[in-house]
């Protein structure tokens, strides 16, 4: 459907805006509101998550109140805003309603964060009908660019936005005709912001991001998924040393098993050495990194718990919500700590020389000058046969290890496909990781509801020793744990359908096409 | 997108004078939000200053040869826009008519702005009839104003009577109290009673309030006008409350 476009045009830098107001004022019947001049602060995750879902968050900021308005970046059509007291920082912090729950989904557990804070200065105009109905709004103004980074200010000019009132094209038409001669802007104020301050959103996502050809020698190519999993943890250690959120640490843990995935998996291509070194080193990391992450995921999960238990039984988590808060503080100064440590410097410093380091000259190791598109294949369909055995090998008796194996093996074999994504057709790759992911999914949550059990289980036990009168925490603990056992037999009991479904004829038909080269 | 019908059988009971400032409220908690005046008369219409007129009239929009989208205004409020009455909506009954029945008509309708919007408020025209069969249909739920007085109580039953007959059983009613002037005894004593028979019926109430009747003079709505007056309270409170149980 076509909707009357919101327009903007350039005023010279020498035009006064009153000037330009007054004459404004003279040609059509406008009421004005007094000038102000406002904060805007533009707000979005770490990763850009709303400008990547096509959206702007604006937070107008006067006086002592926050307005913010969500609007679609292309057009300008309004999302919903919000009056606000405090500007939240995660999105359960919004009050309940639709602004916040299509938010979510956008946003997760991710921190807003300021991105962009614009001074302006406004004269507001509107244009009223007969019935003194505004049918269209006219906003003229000046705006100032922060740049906090290097304590400037950049103008940013000034400029006339004029947004139509739906349903009231005529008026529209009529003032737009009157502007003919004024300069259209082609940049919105947010856009030309990010060019200013060199902003590229796209370099902040911890998706993979390697493009690599077939032919390209594996070596080479190694390197280049090794160099992008690298940026994404460098890139997330800031945010992870200032808990800024909790997403955080969970990229900057991923890009290390990838790492050490692609280390223990990618066979031949580098020297014995430093390939030992780096395997130690970043298993040594990966573990630091573990209990901070073990319990962010049961405070990210705190509410689902508090949910399934009886209503008057909820309160008696509180403790254990608190015990849990400190924990985390503690493990993530034990963190902040491991990240000041010399062993971890030297790690990325000498990771990044191996990355940087030319292909070496003589007796290179066997695979390493053969193209990655073997490599890949090989690599992929081998752990690909190993997954069908250790699945088929699962009855309703194995004892649980074989589903953790599995479920281990199933990773590798994920990793790989993400890595080398980029040498199939795009849609059959993607098909093939949602079919492996759908069985993942599975044996994740078998694995995830044990180990949230087995640790809550001694959290409940410290709970008792330390106060021994709170019985009725144990007893609510008691009962959570019985809840994720439960949930965890069912992710058992699904598991025969789930890999069924992953080993279908029909399934390993499509994995042979794609990997199995002769 | 969340359908709440504002309704009732009898007229004269508050209805457009919640619509109006129900949806006001619903956009300034961050929802984007239709009303749709669905009464010829138009008092929706008025209130937002919008000529109650829409292209082709009620045929074209029952007939869908206008798209839906054509006939939508902005009112002077940012994520609030309206459907406008038309006069011949007064004959809407008809039309629908020939179609041999069917209540699922404004669905089809209103499909195309279901992401558009979180909340439709549609301002009833009072009295049964297949316009409201088609509302009722539609709707996630029903906001039912009442003044606390016997006949209301009637007119409620009749309500929910109706319902029932249109295998609507799960459509919800809430009703809540409007025009309370605590002073009356007969108020009082039925605001007692409504939630004992009504265990639906929303505990926030609109006083009877002079305030309300000026916003015919000013054109304009009283939580916009006058936000710190008691009955804009009020509806804020009432607000708060449908909104729990509607999202
Ligand atoms: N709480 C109230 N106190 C005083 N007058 C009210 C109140 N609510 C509505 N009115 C007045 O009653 C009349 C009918 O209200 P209205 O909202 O148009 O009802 P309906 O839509 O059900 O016909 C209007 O003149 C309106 O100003
Ligand atoms: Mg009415």
């Amino acid at each position: 459907m076509m909707r009357t476009e919101s327009q903007q045009f350039t005023l010279l830098k020498q035009q006064p805006l009153v000037g330009f107001k007054n004459k404004l004022k003279k040609e059509f019947a406008l009421v004005e509101e007094p000038p102000k001049t406002i904060q805007r602060i533009f707000y979005d995750s770490f990763d850009w998550r709303v400008f990547e879902s096509s959206g702007i968050l604006e937070a107008e900021i006067h006086g002592g109140s926050t307005l913010l308005s969500w609007s679609q970046r292309e057009d300008g059509q309004s999302l919903g805003s919000i009056g606000l007291n405090t500007m939240p920082q995660f999105v359960w912090d919004f009050p309940i309603g639709p602004f916040r729950d299509r938010l979510e989904s956008i946003l997760e557990a991710r921190v807003l964060l300021p991105q962009i804070t614009i001074k302006s200065h406004i004269h507001s105009l509107k244009l009223l009908n007969k019935d003194k109905k505004t049918v269209l709004r006219l906003f003229l103004e000046e705006n100032t660019l922060l740049d906090p980074r290097l304590q400037q200010e950049y103008s940013l000019g000034k400029c006339l936005r004029m947004i139509p009132v739906r349903g009231y094209k005529k008026p529209y038409l009529q003032v737009l005709s009157a502007l003919s001669n004024l300069k259209k802007r082609d940049q919105s104020l947010f856009d030309e912001a990010l060019k200013r301050l060199d902003i590229h959103p796209k370099k902040f996502s911890s998706k993979l991001a390697v493009s690599i050809t077939p032919d390209l020698n594996a070596e080479t190519a190694t390197k280049r998924v090794y160099t992008d999993l690298f940026r994404v943890l460098k890139q997330n250690e800031t945010g992870l040393r200032e808990d800024w959120d909790s997403e955080f640490l969970h990229d900057f843990r991923v890009s290390i098993r990838r790492i050490r995935s692609g280390l223990g998996q990618i066979k031949k291509v580098f020297p014995p050495q430093p390939l030992a070194r780096f395997k130690k080193d970043f298993a040594w990391l990966g573990q630091m990194a573990n209990p901070l992450r073990d319990l962010d995921v049961y405070l990210l999960n705190f509410d689902g718990y508090r949910a399934r238990l009886p209503e008057e039984r909820q309160k008696d988590l509180a403790p254990l919500y608190e015990l849990l808060r400190k924990q985390k503080q503690v493990e993530h100064q034990k963190l902040v700590k491991i990240l000041d440590s010399s062993r971890y410097r030297r790690l990325l410093k000498d990771w990044e020389h191996f990355l940087k380091d030319k292909p070496s000259q003589k007796e290179p190791p066997k695979n390493a000058r053969l193209p990655i598109s073997k490599i890949a294949n090989e690599h992929i369909f081998q752990l690909y046969q190993k997954v069908l055995h250790q699945g088929q090998a699962i009855r309703s008796d194995t004892p649980e290890e074989a589903l953790h194996d599995l479920r281990k093996t199933c990773k590798k074999l994920r990793y790989l496909m993400e890595f080398f994504q980029s040498l199939y057709p795009k849609k059959e790759i993607k098909t093939l990781i949602q079919i492996l992911k759908r069985l993942q999914e599975n044996l994740g949550d078998f694995h995830d509801f044990y180990l949230q059990w087995s640790s809550l289980g001694q959290f409940g036990t410290q709970l008792s020793l330390i106060d021994p009168a709170s019985s009725n925490t144990f007893i609510a603990v008691g009962m959570l744990i019985e809840d994720l056992k439960n949930r965890q037999n069912q992710a058992r009991l699904a598991f025969g359908s789930c890999f069924k479904e992953f080993a279908s004829s029909e399934h390993q038909k499509r994995f042979k096409r794609l990997f199995l080269k002769q | 997108m969340k359908v709440l019908a504002i309704y009732n059988i009898k007229g004269g009971v508050g209805k457009t004078s919640s619509a109006v400032n129900l949806a006001y409220l619903s956009t300034q908690s961050g929802a984007r939000t239709l009303i749709w005046d669905l009464d010829p008369q138009g008092a929706s219409s008025y209130y937002f200053r919008i000529a109650p007129k829409v292209k082709g009239g009620s045929k074209a929009l029952i007939r869908q040869k206008q798209a839906i989208d054509m006939m939508i205004k902005g009112t002077d409020f940012e994520n609030l826009d309206l459907i406008p009455a038309d006069f011949s909506y007064r004959h809407m009954d008809l039309l629908l008519n020939r179609k041999n029945m069917d209540t699922r008509q404004f669905s089809r309708i209103l499909k195309p702005l279901k992401n558009e919007y979180d909340f439709l408020f549609l301002d009833c025209p009072p009295s049964i009839s297949l316009v409201s069969e088609n509302v009722l249909q539609v709707s996630d739920a029903v906001i039912a104003p009442v003044i606390p007085t016997p006949l209301s109580l009637r007119t409620l039953q009749q309500l929910s009577e109706h319902c029932q007959s249109h295998q609507l059983e799960d459509l919800k009613i809430f009703p809540f109290g409007s025009m309370v002037d605590r002073r009356k005894k007969l108020h009082r004593e039925c605001m007692e009673l409504l939630p004992q028979k009504y265990p639906n019926m929303l505990k926030s109430y609109i006083p009877y309030s002079s305030d309300i009747e000026q916003m015919a003079e000013l054109r304009d709505l009283i939580v916009h006008f006058s936000p710190r007056k008691k009955a804009a309270l009020a509806f804020r409170n009432l607000w708060e409350e449908i909104q729990t149980i509607a999202w």
